[in-house]
């Protein structure tokens, strides 16, 4: 089976607003000195989705693709080092914005560039833009169809069953190749790179395409929306702290206070 | 005036009412109900008129006997793109439901519309409407312009109050759908959740946990207090991805969305992508051993301190006040 999973870096979504900065000519925003770039944490679990298939169908072949302004080699790598088998990259200076059609567009050609695919793994979303548009947008221009928050995934012969997330529940999709699915974190914890995996990577060379290589158009590039304002929401606290001799009676007085303002 | 078209689901006994919060917001925008035209989306909407009749705006159009697969999105997304063939929207509105957030990107790319998911409003400015967003998980607020005509806004469901006039009712249309809808992939079961108390979305008091809780025995406290309280129990991320408690129980971005009077949160630290499924609870009340936790930038109530030596305290009391 061939697998391709979409992957790209983000900043770590768990440090505080004040370590990222923002361009208010152009609305980037770019991690302050010392800040560390991760793989989006969902591409992990999509990555992992990948190698579950390649230990139940041996002869699967995992390729990594991932599109941008510049990569750094040890985040880009991670999927190599978990067990992953080629790296695809898209590099270009031009490709330093985060429009979803561009994005879609570029992947779309990179793609076709690369061969078929019987699997194409997505994470549900990025988790700067939260924006969840790119993979249906990559199904929708390979006209292919798309199931989306997969938390499961059995493949049986030419037969695919993805588990997708559904309020209240699941439903089960029984599907066939060639299809795309974007996988949620429901799905389960990606493995941790091991030291043969590691050395493994490190073998392994990336094949870099220039946008020419993948005969993209100018066309492909232009942003359909444009950012007016990025800002932080205000929020006005005025918690009231419940006070208290000592632990046990501030939770005391806090059950008083929530039967005091009728909450409880 | 361009007329204004919004997608919404039709089930079994009732239209999702979040397209009744499309209403009020459009209404905000000034666009009268009047001028909107809602697409229905549904199985066997021939048979459900009555149901589309109650829908307060202009015209109701739909494709008559379709049976979507339980709202399977591939078929969806095809008679989607026949009711845009026949009515060429310049706006569509979206719900951010499970369906609409599906569905949204979808048109988007198929016709090249521009897009704006995820919108928690629309501003106007010069004619032009602006989306506004959460990004990085809601840390920051993005307002998105599109560039061309052609615009589809999905907005988050429960940010709006409900459009209440009754007294307006649509002339409906049906379309017959003539090209195939076979798809590919199929919905061939769906599986509920198991719960043996009050569904998190419903609750109108939620007690929840954090990782600060430090696994999953605490969580019997927790239930014990819900239990008294008449309230359901839900959990952070972080809980659900270190399997203390299934991701059923997960509130958030990219867990649920909820909306109860009384939210009780022990030891989350109110994370941003947390904070954006409770933003609509209307009492936050939380404890933390962390002063300058998040959560206390939400919260109404704060109790300082370890949860351990407070919760006994809390439930104490919590049940002698019971009792009486
Ligand atoms: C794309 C994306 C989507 C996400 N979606 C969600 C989502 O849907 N829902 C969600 O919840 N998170 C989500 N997250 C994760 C989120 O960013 C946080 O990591 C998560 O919410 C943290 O959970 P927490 O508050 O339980 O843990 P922490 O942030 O670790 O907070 C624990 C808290 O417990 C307190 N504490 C510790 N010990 C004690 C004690 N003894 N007594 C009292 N207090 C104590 C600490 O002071 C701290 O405030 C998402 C993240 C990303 C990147």
């Amino acid at each position: 089976m061939k697998i391709l999973v979409c992957v790209k870096e983000v900043i770590d979504p768990e440090v505080p607003v004040n370590s990222i900065d923002i361009d208010s000519d152009l609305w980037k925003f770019s991690p302050k000195q010392g800040v560390s770039k991760v793989l989006n944490g969902f591409d992990e679990n999509a990555v992992e989705a990948a190698l579950n298939i390649k230990e139940q169908i041996p002869a699967t072949d995992i390729t990594i693709l991932s599109v941008g302004k510049d990569f750094s080699m040890d985040v880009i790598k991670k999927p190599l080092s978990m067990g992953c088998q080629n790296l695809f990259l898209v590099k270009d200076d031009k490709l330093d914005q985060t429009d979803p059609f561009v994005t879609s567009n570029v992947l779309y050609k990179a793609i076709r560039k690369i061969g078929d695919f019987d699997l194409i793994l997505c994470g549900r979303h990025a988790s700067d833009w939260d924006n969840a548009q790119v993979p249906i947008g990559i199904a929708e221009l390979l006209n292919i169809e798309c199931v989306t928050l997969a938390k499961g995934i059995t493949v049986d012969n030419n037969e695919i069953v993805i588990d997708r997330i559904i309020p209240g529940g699941i439903e089960k999709v029984k599907t066939s190749s060639p299809i795309l699915v974007t996988v949620s974190n429901e799905y389960g914890e990606p493995r941790y790179p091991n030291l043969r995996g590691i050395m493994a990577a490190g073998k392994i060379q990336p094949t870099i395409f220039s946008l020419e290589d993948i005969d993209l158009t100018d066309e492909d590039l232009i942003s359909t929306n444009e950012i007016i304002e990025i800002f932080i929401p205000e929020k006005d606290s005025n918690c009231e702290f419940v006070a208290g001799e000592d632990e046990y009676d501030i939770g005391r007085n806090l059950a008083l206070k929530l039967r005091d303002k009728n909450l409880i | 005036m361009s007329k204004v078209l919004i997608f919404t689901e039709i089930y079994e006994n009732d239209f999702d009412s979040s397209v009744l919060e499309m209403i009020s917001m459009l209404r905000d925008l000034n666009i009268d109900s009047k001028n909107i035209i809602v697409a229905a989306l549904g199985d066997d909407l021939y048979s459900k008129e009555s149901i589309l009749q109650n829908i307060p705006v202009g015209k109701v159009v739909g494709y008559k006997n379709i049976d979507t697969n339980q709202f399977n999105p591939n078929i969806l997304m095809k008679l989607a793109t026949g009711i845009i063939d026949q009515l060429l929207p310049e706006k569509i509105i979206i719900p951010k439901t499970s369906v609409g957030q599906d569905l949204a990107p979808r048109l988007a790319f198929k016709y090249k519309y521009g897009i704006v998911n995820d919108c928690l409003s629309i501003e106007e400015s010069d004619n032009h409407w602006i989306g506004v967003r959460p990004v990085f998980g809601g840390n920051y607020l993005a307002k998105v312009k599109i560039k061309s005509d052609k615009q589809i806004f999905c907005i988050r469901t429960k940010v709006f109050d409900e459009f209440d006039e009754k007294n307006i009712n649509p002339s409906i249309e049906f379309f017959e759908y003539e090209h195939n809808i076979e798809t590919n992939s199929q919905i061939i079961e769906r599986i509920q959740e198991q719960s043996d108390g009050i569904r998190l979305e419903d609750a109108d008091i939620v007690v929840a946990g954090g990782r600060g809780l430090g696994g999953p025995e605490p969580f019997d406290t927790l239930e014990e207090i819900a239990k008294l309280l008449n309230a359901a129990v839900g959990a952070s991320r972080a809980v659900c991805d270190s399997g203390w408690k299934d991701h059923s129980y997960q509130i958030g971005l990219t867990g649920k969305d909820i909306s109860p009077n009384l939210y009780f949160t022990v030891g989350i630290s109110g994370a941003s992508q947390h904070m954006a499924g409770c933003s609509n609870s209307k009492h936050i009340v939380s404890i933390d051993k962390n002063v300058d936790a998040n959560i206390f930038k939400d919260a109404e109530i704060g109790a300082v301190g370890d949860w351990k030596n407070i919760l006994p305290g809390f439930l104490d009391t919590l049940q002698n006040l019971v009792k009486n």
